[in-house]
């Protein structure tokens, strides 16, 4: 009885743990798109405040700073 | 928009807290800005879990978006109304300087191994603030209890859909009194050009806890000074309640417990005081810290109606409140539930 208690047990863990490393996977796979996505858009500097700042100078333009 | 730099940022883990302060709570926020770092105005609000995005719209953004051209235009000319928009000296200087996250986090993201958990989040810099206080055992101040008010702490609403537009004036309210009205434009608010409901509530988060502030709105084409007074404990009106960082003080002060407040009619049903404390357990936490009220004896379904012989009529908000400004770690704090009519005292444990 205690033998299968335990093989329960651990089958229940091993089985949810992948599921917790794959939800984990998707966020990753996610930021890793969204910065693709914004990288590759000219509109938008990505994660670069500096950069940023440069240009608005070099443009007198104000600038848009989302926090996302 | 493209008369705009626009700069997405994904990580607080190098912030500039000595620039960047805002509602660290917030998923989403914007800053517009001058290049040489004046903030023209804040853009983002929320005040629940579920509906995150209600305080804001398009077209809300897009008039706020409009008046900092229109700031940008005139600047420097226009310094004064921009002065207090403009942060104040940090202590920290960027979020691993607070002793509980240093060296948790590199200032850069791994984005070739687990990225999301080499990311500091913005709640956790409220966190970091907050610990530091309680391991000092001191009182947690109304302004890092109680961040960023909306406007409705003093009872005013603005329209999302607009930049600045008064949605509604709660009766016999601190903004009533003063004499906002519904339909009012505020054009300033403690003598700050208002872009947004961001900006309001940089306003109020900076207020002091008894202080006349002076607004002035634009009604029929006019504009008028009118003056708010804010009382003592006005702060307190503000829900903390779906605040990330509210869930530090969950574990600190309930072990783990989530409530949700008792209607009239479920008092009368239940059986507790009508204007007393009744708070029902909406969840349990399960683990660790966050299990520290199951292992009291605490259940879901359970009727707070004392803490700490506190008996008051508060919202799960305010116990969170007391929990930061009246105990500390290491105390036991007497509690008592309703349990389906049967009265039980148990004790939960203050923790770090």
């Amino acid at each position: 009885m205690k033998y299968l208690f335990t093989v329960t047990v651990l089958c229940t863990l091993l089985g949810a743990l992948p599921l917790r490393a794959q939800a984990q996977s998707e966020r990753d796979k996610a930021v890793r798109l969204d910065k693709q996505e914004v990288s590759e858009d000219d509109f938008w500097i990505y994660d670069n405040f500096e950069r940023a700042r440069e240009e608005a100078i070099r443009s007198k333009k104000p600038l848009l700073i989302v926090f996302r | 928009m493209d008369k705009f730099v626009s700069v997405r940022i994904v990580k607080a883990n190098d912030l500039d807290l000595n620039l960047f302060q805002f509602d660290y709570d917030l998923t989403f926020s914007i800053f517009f800005m001058n290049a040489d770092k004046t903030i023209y105005g804040r853009y983002g609000t929320r005040s629940s879990v579920e509906d995150a995005e209600r305080h804001m719209s398009k077209e809300g953004l897009a008039q706020a978006l409009q008046s900092a051209l229109m700031l940008h235009e005139n600047y420097p000319g226009n310094r004064g109304v921009l002065a207090g928009k403009q942060p104040i000296i940090s202590e920290y200087k960027e979020p691993n300087d607070y002793p509980s996250l240093r060296g948790r986090y590199k200032s850069t993201l791994d984005y070739a191994g687990e990225v999301t958990k080499s990311c500091l989040h913005c709640h956790q810099i409220q966190d970091a603030a907050r610990r530091i206080v309680r391991e000092q055992h001191k009182p947690i101040s109304e302004p890092l209890m109680y961040p960023y008010p909306l406007p409705q702490t003093i009872g005013f609403s603005l329209d999302p859909q607009t930049r600045s537009k008064i949605k509604s004036v709660a009766d016999g309210s601190a903004a009533d009194l003063a004499g906002l009205r519904t339909g009012d434009e505020v054009i300033t608010l403690g003598g700050q050009a208002i872009l947004s409901i961001a900006d309001a509530q940089w306003v109020l988060h900076h207020a002091k806890s008894s202080q006349n502030l002076p607004v002035v709105v634009q009604r029929n084409g006019e504009r008028v000074s009118l003056t708010v007074k804010l009382v003592e404990g006005w702060r307190r009106q503000n829900d903390i309640s779906w605040r990330v960082s509210s869930w530090g003080m969950r574990r600190i002060g309930t072990g783990g417990l989530l409530f949700q407040p008792l209607t009239t009619q479920e008092r009368r049903n239940a059986g507790v005081d009508l204007d007393g404390l009744a708070l029902r357990v909406k969840h349990v936490g399960q683990y660790g810290a966050h299990a520290a009220a199951k292992r009291a004896g605490v259940k879901v379904g359970d009727i707070l109606i004392s803490y700490d012989s506190q008996v008051g009529d508060w919202t799960p908000s305010q116990l969170l409140g007391y929990i930061g400004q009246k105990t500390v770690t290491g105390q036991k704090v007497a509690i008592r539930i309703n349990r389906e009519g049967k009265i039980l005292n148990l004790t939960l444990p203050i923790q770090k």
